[in-house]
């Protein structure tokens, strides 16, 4: 049977759901930016991604890993920076389309593989 | 539909689930991958179906997660159409020589 | 929960961010209710927000939770000619500080902007993901 999906398009599939989460802590960072005590999170996968695809081991991946941001917290506790969740949010957008670019290459490499006749 | 048993080819094109391939001279026949096309056809549309409804009620399956479901399934399906094709293609080959 | 949650947390944002902007209007339109001193003074209005958590503690935006009447100390003047002064004279001068709502102006402002980009981006984002396999 030919597998539809590879360690490849596993990688993508992965990437494009940990980048989804991304964006919702983006955006919940930037809604919660003038909360007393609140601090931002991040979203990182990349680590986790590059180590299972050395290891040929994508299926077994863990989920992202959301973590405080670490920073200061200004005279209200609340140590968001618009600037950089905004730069953020562009990059992960550009990353999504990327993704999604990347997985259309894989899924018409199929098609022809498989050979449609119409 | 039933093919007469020919060296190298083997197996009956059937609507069961997929199965273990049996004795190894068996492998590789049309109808061991029509049954597996058959099977990963029917997984992928069962998921694509479960996310859209996931989505369509407000639960937290995500877009992207949809339309990759979708993408695979429809090329399960084109995969089998593929298999099926090449299927009747050989019984067609198959009776000509019987001439 | 939701397949496009990254646009209502925003969304969440910005209401929050609007209720807070008519507040900041709100108290600089009373800048100059002076009151008798007889009277409670004008005090201005605070939004009291905090972010909205999910079942697993996961963030889903933000909310405000109640508005609230400043607790400052209020400046009681001796002005006898004013109209509105009590009978010893006095005018109780509305708690309002006018720079601490100038400067929330601006970061109320700023916050609502930011919100409405992430609606947009994330918008962009979705429509992307609908174009996969297409």
């Amino acid at each position: 049977m030919v597998p539809i999906s590879d360690q490849t398009m596993a990688a993508i599939e992965y990437a494009m759901d940990a980048l989804n989460t991304r964006a919702e802590v983006t955006a919940n960072n930037v809604a919660n930016s003038e909360v007393p005590g609140f601090k931002a999170s991040r979203v990182s996968f990349e680590d986790q991604l590059r180590r299972a695809l050395a290891g040929d081991r994508v299926e077994r991946i863990q989920d992202p890993d959301i973590a405080g941001t670490g920073a200061p917290g200004d005279a209200i506790g609340n140590n968001v920076s618009l600037e950089n969740e905004v730069v953020e949010m562009m990059q992960t957008n550009l990353l999504q389309q990327a993704m999604v670019e990347a997985f259309n290459f894989k899924a018409g490499m199929l098609r022809s593989a498989i050979g449609r006749t119409s | 539909m039933m093919l007469p048993p020919i060296s190298g080819v083997a197996g009956t094109p059937g609507v069961a689930a997929a199965q273990q391939p049996t004795a190894p001279t068996a492998a590789d026949g049309f109808g061991d991958k029509i049954a597996s096309a058959l099977q990963s056809v029917s997984d992928a549309e069962f998921g694509a179906d479960s996310i859209a409804q996931n989505i369509a009620t407000g639960g937290d399956a995500s877009v992207q997660e949809l339309m990759t479901s979708m993408t695979k399934a429809q090329l399960s399906v084109d995969l089998l159409v593929q298999v099926r094709n090449k299927a009747i293609e050989a019984y067609q080959e198959i009776m000509r020589m019987q001439i | 929960m939701g397949a496009f949650d990254a646009i209502d947390i925003a969304r969440s944002g910005a209401d929050v961010s609007q209720l807070w902007l008519q507040a900041i209007a709100h108290n600089i339109a009373n800048i100059n209710t002076v009151r008798s001193a007889d009277e409670e003074p004008f005090r201005a209005k605070l939004v009291h927000a905090e972010e909205v958590l999910d079942g697993d503690g996961v963030g889903e935006g933000a909310r405000a939770v109640e508005i609230l009447d400043s607790d400052a100390d209020p400046m009681v003047v001796f002005d006898p000619d004013n109209p509105l002064a009590n009978e010893d004279g006095y005018v109780v001068r509305p708690v309002v500080d006018l720079s601490k709502e100038m400067t929330d102006m601006i970061a109320a402002q700023r916050s609502y902007q930011m919100n409405l980009q992430v609606i947009k981006t994330n918008e962009e984002t979705y429509q992307a993901a609908l174009r996969i396999g297409q």
